[in-house]
Protein backbone atom coordinates (compact mmCIF):
# COMPACT_ATOMS: atom_id res chain seq x y z
CA UNK A 1 0.00 0.00 0.00
CA UNK A 2 1.21 3.28 -1.02
CA UNK A 3 0.35 6.51 1.13
CA UNK A 4 -1.41 9.78 0.53
CA UNK A 5 -2.90 12.82 2.51
CA UNK A 6 -5.95 13.26 0.65
CA UNK A 7 -8.82 16.29 1.88
CA UNK A 8 -6.46 15.83 5.52
CA UNK A 9 -7.15 12.28 5.60
CA UNK A 10 -4.38 9.79 5.73
CA UNK A 11 -5.16 7.07 3.04
CA UNK A 12 -3.63 4.36 1.85
CA UNK A 13 -4.06 2.13 -1.42
CA UNK A 14 -2.25 0.30 -3.66
CA UNK A 15 -1.20 1.44 -6.92
CA UNK A 16 -0.88 -0.47 -10.21
CA UNK A 17 -1.87 1.72 -13.19
CA UNK A 18 0.13 4.54 -14.74
CA UNK A 19 -3.25 6.92 -14.39
CA UNK A 20 -3.79 6.01 -10.63
CA UNK A 21 -0.20 6.91 -9.86
CA UNK A 22 0.28 10.00 -11.69
CA UNK A 23 -3.04 11.45 -10.49
CA UNK A 24 -1.79 10.58 -7.06
CA UNK A 25 1.53 11.87 -7.38
CA UNK A 26 0.55 15.67 -5.47
CA UNK A 27 -0.94 13.67 -2.16
CA UNK A 28 1.87 11.41 -1.41
CA UNK A 29 2.77 11.77 1.93
CA UNK A 30 4.74 10.01 4.80
CA UNK A 31 3.05 8.46 8.54
CA UNK A 32 3.49 5.87 10.31
CA UNK A 33 1.00 2.73 9.50
CA UNK A 34 -1.02 2.95 12.89
CA UNK A 35 -1.75 6.68 11.66
CA UNK A 36 -3.61 5.50 8.56
CA UNK A 37 -7.10 6.82 8.61
CA UNK A 38 -8.69 4.99 5.52
CA UNK A 39 -7.45 1.53 4.15
CA UNK A 40 -8.32 1.09 0.54
CA UNK A 41 -7.70 -2.81 -0.51
CA UNK A 42 -9.27 -2.73 -3.92
CA UNK A 43 -8.87 -6.16 -5.25
CA UNK A 44 -7.69 -7.02 -9.05
CA UNK A 45 -11.02 -9.23 -9.54
CA UNK A 46 -12.87 -6.35 -8.76
CA UNK A 47 -11.67 -4.27 -11.33
CA UNK A 48 -11.48 -7.05 -13.50
CA UNK A 49 -15.09 -7.17 -13.25
CA UNK A 50 -15.91 -3.92 -14.09
CA UNK A 51 -13.66 -3.68 -17.06
CA UNK A 52 -15.81 -6.57 -18.04
CA UNK A 53 -18.94 -4.66 -17.63
CA UNK A 54 -17.43 -1.53 -19.27
CA UNK A 55 -14.91 -2.57 -21.45
CA UNK A 56 -14.69 0.91 -23.48
CA UNK A 57 -12.38 1.71 -20.17
CA UNK A 58 -9.12 0.66 -19.62
CA UNK A 59 -7.92 -1.74 -16.76
CA UNK A 60 -5.94 1.47 -15.44
CA UNK A 61 -9.17 4.15 -15.77
CA UNK A 62 -11.15 1.70 -14.09
CA UNK A 63 -8.49 1.26 -11.49
CA UNK A 64 -8.38 4.74 -11.15
CA UNK A 65 -12.07 5.32 -10.97
CA UNK A 66 -13.17 2.64 -8.46
CA UNK A 67 -10.35 3.50 -5.90
CA UNK A 68 -11.93 7.30 -6.70
CA UNK A 69 -15.09 5.76 -5.81
CA UNK A 70 -14.15 3.62 -2.34
CA UNK A 71 -12.47 6.81 -1.20
CA UNK A 72 -15.38 9.08 -1.40
CA UNK A 73 -17.41 6.12 0.00
CA UNK A 74 -15.21 6.24 2.79
CA UNK A 75 -15.00 9.81 3.30
CA UNK A 76 -18.79 10.02 4.48
CA UNK A 77 -16.78 8.47 7.40
CA UNK A 78 -15.35 11.42 8.34
CA UNK A 79 -18.75 13.58 7.86
CA UNK A 80 -17.50 14.99 4.62
CA UNK A 81 -18.76 13.68 0.64
CA UNK A 82 -18.22 14.07 -2.56
CA UNK A 83 -19.90 16.41 -5.13
CA UNK A 84 -20.12 16.03 -8.43
CA UNK A 85 -19.11 19.53 -9.40
CA UNK A 86 -16.49 21.71 -10.79
CA UNK A 87 -15.05 23.73 -8.56
CA UNK A 88 -12.94 26.81 -8.26
CA UNK A 89 -11.02 29.23 -6.37
CA UNK A 90 -11.39 32.82 -6.40
CA UNK A 91 -9.74 35.22 -3.91
CA UNK A 92 -9.38 32.41 -1.20
CA UNK A 93 -12.72 31.03 -1.59
CA UNK A 94 -14.09 27.97 -3.28
CA UNK A 95 -17.21 28.25 -5.65
CA UNK A 96 -18.76 24.55 -6.49
CA UNK A 97 -20.79 24.37 -9.41
CA UNK A 98 -22.85 20.70 -9.83
CA UNK A 99 -24.45 19.57 -12.81
CA UNK A 100 -25.30 16.68 -15.09
CA UNK A 101 -22.54 15.81 -17.01
CA UNK A 102 -22.78 16.96 -20.34
CA UNK A 103 -24.29 20.42 -18.54
CA UNK A 104 -21.27 22.70 -19.20
CA UNK A 105 -19.55 22.61 -15.27
CA UNK A 106 -16.20 22.48 -16.44
CA UNK A 107 -17.02 24.76 -19.57
CA UNK A 108 -18.27 27.61 -17.10
CA UNK A 109 -15.19 27.41 -14.45
CA UNK A 110 -13.12 27.34 -17.36
CA UNK A 111 -14.65 31.07 -17.81
CA UNK A 112 -13.92 31.61 -14.96
CA UNK A 113 -10.62 30.91 -15.25
CA UNK A 114 -10.26 33.48 -18.49
CA UNK A 115 -12.38 36.05 -17.11
CA UNK A 116 -11.75 36.71 -13.23
CA UNK A 117 -8.88 37.48 -11.41
CA UNK A 118 -7.04 35.18 -8.92
CA UNK A 119 -8.63 32.06 -10.04
CA UNK A 120 -7.77 28.39 -10.70
CA UNK A 121 -9.28 25.07 -10.55
CA UNK A 122 -9.81 23.28 -7.01
CA UNK A 123 -11.11 19.89 -8.34
CA UNK A 124 -12.84 20.04 -11.76
CA UNK A 125 -15.01 17.23 -11.45
CA UNK A 126 -15.38 15.41 -8.10
CA UNK A 127 -13.91 17.82 -5.20
CA UNK A 128 -14.38 16.40 -1.54
CA UNK A 129 -16.22 18.24 0.75
CA UNK A 130 -15.20 18.20 4.32
CA UNK A 131 -16.46 20.21 7.68
CA UNK A 132 -14.25 20.72 10.17
CA UNK A 133 -15.19 23.54 13.63
CA UNK A 134 -18.30 24.24 11.43
CA UNK A 135 -16.90 25.39 8.71
CA UNK A 136 -17.24 23.50 4.86
CA UNK A 137 -14.45 22.99 2.87
CA UNK A 138 -13.62 22.03 -0.94
CA UNK A 139 -10.66 19.98 -1.04
CA UNK A 140 -8.90 19.03 -4.80
CA UNK A 141 -8.32 15.06 -4.75
CA UNK A 142 -6.32 13.04 -7.03
CA UNK A 143 -10.07 12.00 -8.41
CA UNK A 144 -11.28 14.84 -10.52
CA UNK A 145 -12.76 12.45 -13.96
CA UNK A 146 -11.74 13.06 -17.11
CA UNK A 147 -9.06 15.92 -16.86
CA UNK A 148 -6.15 15.77 -14.20
CA UNK A 149 -7.02 19.20 -13.27
CA UNK A 150 -6.68 19.21 -9.55
CA UNK A 151 -4.92 20.59 -6.60
CA UNK A 152 -4.04 19.21 -3.22
CA UNK A 153 -5.82 22.31 -1.05
CA UNK A 154 -8.48 22.58 1.05
CA UNK A 155 -10.25 26.27 0.66
CA UNK A 156 -13.13 27.24 2.98
CA UNK A 157 -16.39 27.21 0.89
CA UNK A 158 -18.32 30.12 -0.40
CA UNK A 159 -21.25 28.52 -2.57
CA UNK A 160 -22.49 25.51 -3.65
CA UNK A 161 -24.21 26.58 -7.41
CA UNK A 162 -26.45 24.26 -9.52
CA UNK A 163 -25.96 24.67 -13.31
CA UNK A 164 -28.74 25.06 -16.27
CA UNK A 165 -28.33 25.54 -19.53
CA UNK A 166 -30.10 28.87 -19.89
CA UNK A 167 -30.20 32.01 -23.13
CA UNK A 168 -29.76 34.20 -20.00
CA UNK A 169 -27.51 34.57 -17.82
CA UNK A 170 -29.67 34.58 -14.21
CA UNK A 171 -28.84 33.70 -10.89
CA UNK A 172 -31.33 32.66 -8.29
CA UNK A 173 -30.97 31.66 -4.15
CA UNK A 174 -32.15 27.90 -3.86
CA UNK A 175 -34.15 26.69 -0.96
CA UNK A 176 -32.32 23.91 0.58
CA UNK A 177 -34.98 21.68 0.28
CA UNK A 178 -35.31 21.96 -3.63
CA UNK A 179 -31.07 21.50 -3.52
CA UNK A 180 -31.13 18.20 -1.88
CA UNK A 181 -32.64 16.04 -4.42
CA UNK A 182 -30.44 18.33 -6.99
CA UNK A 183 -27.28 17.18 -5.02
CA UNK A 184 -28.35 13.23 -4.43
CA UNK A 185 -28.29 13.02 -8.09
CA UNK A 186 -24.60 14.74 -7.79
CA UNK A 187 -22.85 12.30 -5.02
CA UNK A 188 -22.39 8.56 -4.71
CA UNK A 189 -25.32 6.70 -2.46
CA UNK A 190 -23.56 4.35 -0.92
CA UNK A 191 -24.97 0.79 -0.37
CA UNK A 192 -24.55 0.33 2.97
CA UNK A 193 -27.18 1.83 5.07
CA UNK A 194 -25.95 2.94 7.90
CA UNK A 195 -22.95 5.36 5.46
CA UNK A 196 -26.17 5.84 3.39
CA UNK A 197 -27.83 7.80 6.52
CA UNK A 198 -24.33 9.25 7.54
CA UNK A 199 -24.40 10.79 3.77
CA UNK A 200 -27.64 12.46 3.75
CA UNK A 201 -27.03 14.14 7.58
CA UNK A 202 -23.73 15.27 6.15
CA UNK A 203 -25.59 16.78 2.92
CA UNK A 204 -28.15 18.10 5.84
CA UNK A 205 -25.71 20.08 6.83
CA UNK A 206 -24.13 21.22 4.04
CA UNK A 207 -27.29 22.30 2.57
CA UNK A 208 -28.08 24.55 6.03
CA UNK A 209 -24.95 25.93 6.22
CA UNK A 210 -24.11 26.76 2.67
CA UNK A 211 -25.34 29.56 0.68
CA UNK A 212 -27.20 27.30 -2.71
CA UNK A 213 -28.01 28.40 -6.18
CA UNK A 214 -29.52 28.04 -9.20
CA UNK A 215 -27.56 29.31 -12.24
CA UNK A 216 -28.98 28.93 -15.84
CA UNK A 217 -26.59 30.09 -18.10
CA UNK A 218 -25.23 30.02 -21.78
CA UNK A 219 -21.52 29.26 -22.73
CA UNK A 220 -20.27 33.31 -23.21
CA UNK A 221 -17.89 35.37 -21.43
CA UNK A 222 -20.67 37.28 -20.07
CA UNK A 223 -22.19 33.70 -17.68
CA UNK A 224 -18.68 33.78 -15.49
CA UNK A 225 -18.64 37.71 -14.55
CA UNK A 226 -22.70 37.87 -13.86
CA UNK A 227 -22.36 34.38 -12.28
CA UNK A 228 -19.57 35.39 -9.99
CA UNK A 229 -21.32 39.00 -8.92
CA UNK A 230 -24.53 37.48 -8.77
CA UNK A 231 -23.21 34.87 -6.40
CA UNK A 232 -22.02 37.45 -4.44
CA UNK A 233 -24.39 40.31 -4.70
CA UNK A 234 -26.91 37.32 -3.38
CA UNK A 235 -24.59 36.35 -0.22
CA UNK A 236 -24.28 40.14 0.55
CA UNK A 237 -27.76 40.53 1.38
CA UNK A 238 -28.31 38.03 3.34
CA UNK A 239 -25.40 38.48 5.48
CA UNK B 1 -48.13 -3.62 2.15
CA UNK B 2 -44.51 -3.30 3.10
CA UNK B 3 -42.05 -0.85 2.00
CA UNK B 4 -38.81 -3.23 0.78
CA UNK B 5 -36.04 -3.21 2.98
CA UNK B 6 -32.97 -1.22 2.37
CA UNK B 7 -34.99 2.21 1.15
CA UNK B 8 -34.38 5.05 3.93
CA UNK B 9 -36.78 8.08 4.34
CA UNK B 10 -34.77 11.18 5.71
CA UNK B 11 -35.47 14.65 6.46
CA UNK B 12 -32.44 16.52 4.34
CA UNK B 13 -32.62 20.44 4.68
CA UNK B 14 -36.28 20.66 4.77
CA UNK B 15 -36.97 18.16 1.85
CA UNK B 16 -38.50 14.79 2.96
CA UNK B 17 -36.11 12.13 0.67
CA UNK B 18 -36.39 8.47 -0.35
CA UNK B 19 -33.13 6.67 -1.50
CA UNK B 20 -32.66 2.98 -1.98
CA UNK B 21 -29.67 1.23 -0.46
CA UNK B 22 -28.09 -2.74 -0.67
CA UNK B 23 -30.10 -4.33 -2.63
CA UNK B 24 -32.82 -2.21 -3.04
CA UNK B 25 -30.33 -0.38 -5.15
CA UNK B 26 -30.86 -2.63 -7.75
CA UNK B 27 -33.89 -1.88 -8.95
CA UNK B 28 -34.42 1.95 -7.58
CA UNK B 29 -31.33 4.36 -8.11
CA UNK B 30 -32.55 7.55 -7.94
CA UNK B 31 -33.96 9.95 -5.45
CA UNK B 32 -38.13 10.23 -4.64
CA UNK B 33 -39.31 13.65 -2.40
CA UNK B 34 -42.63 13.38 -0.50
CA UNK B 35 -44.73 16.14 0.73
CA UNK B 36 -45.56 15.16 4.77
CA UNK B 37 -48.54 13.73 3.91
CA UNK B 38 -46.45 11.17 1.19
CA UNK B 39 -43.70 10.67 4.22
CA UNK B 40 -46.22 9.64 6.74
CA UNK B 41 -47.62 6.92 4.70
CA UNK B 42 -44.42 5.61 3.45
CA UNK B 43 -43.43 4.60 7.30
CA UNK B 44 -46.74 3.51 8.01
CA UNK B 45 -46.10 1.17 5.05
CA UNK B 46 -43.94 -1.18 7.43
CA UNK B 47 -46.13 -4.36 7.09
CA UNK B 48 -47.77 -3.92 10.30
CA UNK B 49 -50.97 -1.51 9.61
CA UNK B 50 -53.53 -2.46 6.94
CA UNK B 51 -54.77 -0.08 4.14
CA UNK B 52 -57.98 0.89 6.05
CA UNK B 53 -55.70 1.51 8.91
CA UNK B 54 -53.54 3.66 6.93
CA UNK B 55 -56.26 5.65 5.49
CA UNK B 56 -57.79 6.11 8.85
CA UNK B 57 -54.93 7.44 11.12
CA UNK B 58 -54.43 9.92 8.08
CA UNK B 59 -57.68 11.69 7.67
CA UNK B 60 -57.92 11.61 11.31
CA UNK B 61 -54.44 13.37 11.77
CA UNK B 62 -54.87 15.87 8.63
CA UNK B 63 -58.54 16.10 9.60
CA UNK B 64 -59.41 15.10 5.82
CA UNK B 65 -62.43 13.28 4.24
CA UNK B 66 -61.43 9.33 4.13
CA UNK B 67 -62.68 9.37 0.39
CA UNK B 68 -60.12 11.67 -0.39
CA UNK B 69 -57.14 9.99 1.82
CA UNK B 70 -58.42 6.85 0.24
CA UNK B 71 -58.16 8.01 -3.31
CA UNK B 72 -54.47 10.23 -2.95
CA UNK B 73 -53.03 6.68 -0.42
CA UNK B 74 -54.07 4.65 -3.69
CA UNK B 75 -51.84 6.89 -5.97
CA UNK B 76 -49.28 6.92 -4.09
CA UNK B 77 -49.33 2.77 -3.84
CA UNK B 78 -49.52 3.42 -7.78
CA UNK B 79 -46.40 5.44 -7.64
CA UNK B 80 -44.22 2.91 -5.06
CA UNK B 81 -45.11 0.17 -7.16
CA UNK B 82 -43.77 1.84 -10.45
CA UNK B 83 -40.61 2.64 -8.66
CA UNK B 84 -40.52 -1.14 -7.28
CA UNK B 85 -40.57 -0.03 -3.70
CA UNK B 86 -43.34 -2.86 -2.65
CA UNK B 87 -42.53 -5.61 -1.27
CA UNK B 88 -45.05 -7.99 -3.10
Amino acid sequence: MEKFIIAGIKTEYRIRGELLRSRSENYRADFDDSETQIALNIRDEYIDKKKEKISYLSWDEHEYMWTGEAFYNELIKFGGMMLHSSCIEKDGFAYLFSARSGTGKSTHTHLWLENLDNTRIINDDKPALIRENGVWYACGTPFSGKTDENINVKVPVRAITFLFRGEQNTVKKLDASLAAPLALEQTINPYDKDLAINMLDSLDLLLREVPVFALHCNMEKDAAITAYNEIERLINIED
Amino acid sequence: MKIKDGFILKDVAGSKIVIATGDAKLSFNGVITFNSVGAEIFNLLDGTNTDEEIIKKIASDYNVDTAIVERDFYALVEKLKAHKMLDD
